[in-house]
């Protein structure tokens, strides 16, 4: 799998984190709206570039480039995340691993025209890539649980409503009758999620 | 009946709701009950899990 990265130059790209970036990341880690535009406006036209160069389109730049953010958030958001390569150059390697990734599965070949210097960025995408697969998982058990199920274990776990809103929502006559459907529900929902969950594993 | 206060139990153990007496007895509880154990460390995995999906 090591065939789409250049075998010489990788190291020379992993600058010291710049004090600037690093601010920039513990922004986006803490949800700054700000911040996440700044990267945008700095790296989204690179992206597009290299995409559109390699028989993409606007909007699949547009998708990679989402999922690239995600995995920088979710990378910014780890107690042990060290920024070890510039932003560009990480998100830059992120969307040309998932675009590749992209041309492959959908049969279709790139035109090798590369705009950057790219690292390895395998572990990453894995666990992108696995996180991805879990969150559907659990969409899809949500899914297939249905109604009233799906809204109060939302309404509980997601929303961090009280038994008792939820009761006064949902129309219980009390509190008790609540959390004994919503342990029902849960069971329910955690058979459906870790019968999907393992297979995975 | 039993099933849910076992899953309230632990619901509040891991969100930390426990006084220090009742956890450390919780804990003792796990030590010793390999099924009360893994029931825990599934209910964590399951929360963690749910956790991610309501960051979204």
């Amino acid at each position: 799998l090591g065939y789409f990265y250049p075998s010489t130059g990788i190291k020379s790209t992993q600058v010291k984190g710049d004090p600037n970036e690093q601010v920039l990341l513990k922004a986006l880690a803490n949800n700054d709206s700000k911040a996440a535009e700044t990267i945008y406006k700095e790296n989204f036209n690179m992206v597009l570039a290299f995409i559109l160069n390699n028989n993409g389109s606007y909007d699949e730049a547009r998708d990679i480039f989402q999922e690239a953010m995600i995995a920088l958030y979710q990378k910014a958001k780890s107690e042990s995340f060290v920024l070890t390569s510039q932003i560009k150059t990480y998100v830059y390697s992120i969307c040309r691993r998932l675009w590749l990734k992209r041309l492959q599965q959908l049969g279709k070949t790139t035109n090798g025209i590369e705009n950057f210097e790219a690292i390895p960025v395998e572990d990453d995408i894995e666990i992108h890539e696995r996180r991805n697969a879990e969150l559907g998982i659990m969409d899809r058990a949500l899914s297939s649980l249905g109604e009233p199920c799906k809204s109060l274990l939302e309404a509980f776990y997601i929303e961090k409503q009280s038994m008792d809103q939820i009761a006064l929502l949902f129309g219980y006559t009390n509190a008790d009758n609540a959390k004994n459907q919503k342990y029902k529900c849960l069971m329910r929902l955690k058979k459906l999620f870790f019968s999907q969950y393992n297979i995975g594993e | 009946m039993e099933d849910i206060l076992l899953l309230n139990t632990i619901e509040r153990y891991l969100e930390g709701r426990m006084l220090e007496e009742e956890r450390k007895f919780f804990e003792e509880l796990r030590t010793s009950n390999p099924a009360i154990d893994q029931m825990v460390v599934e209910h964590k995995l399951f929360l963690n899990q749910m956790d991610e999906y309501a960051g979204c």
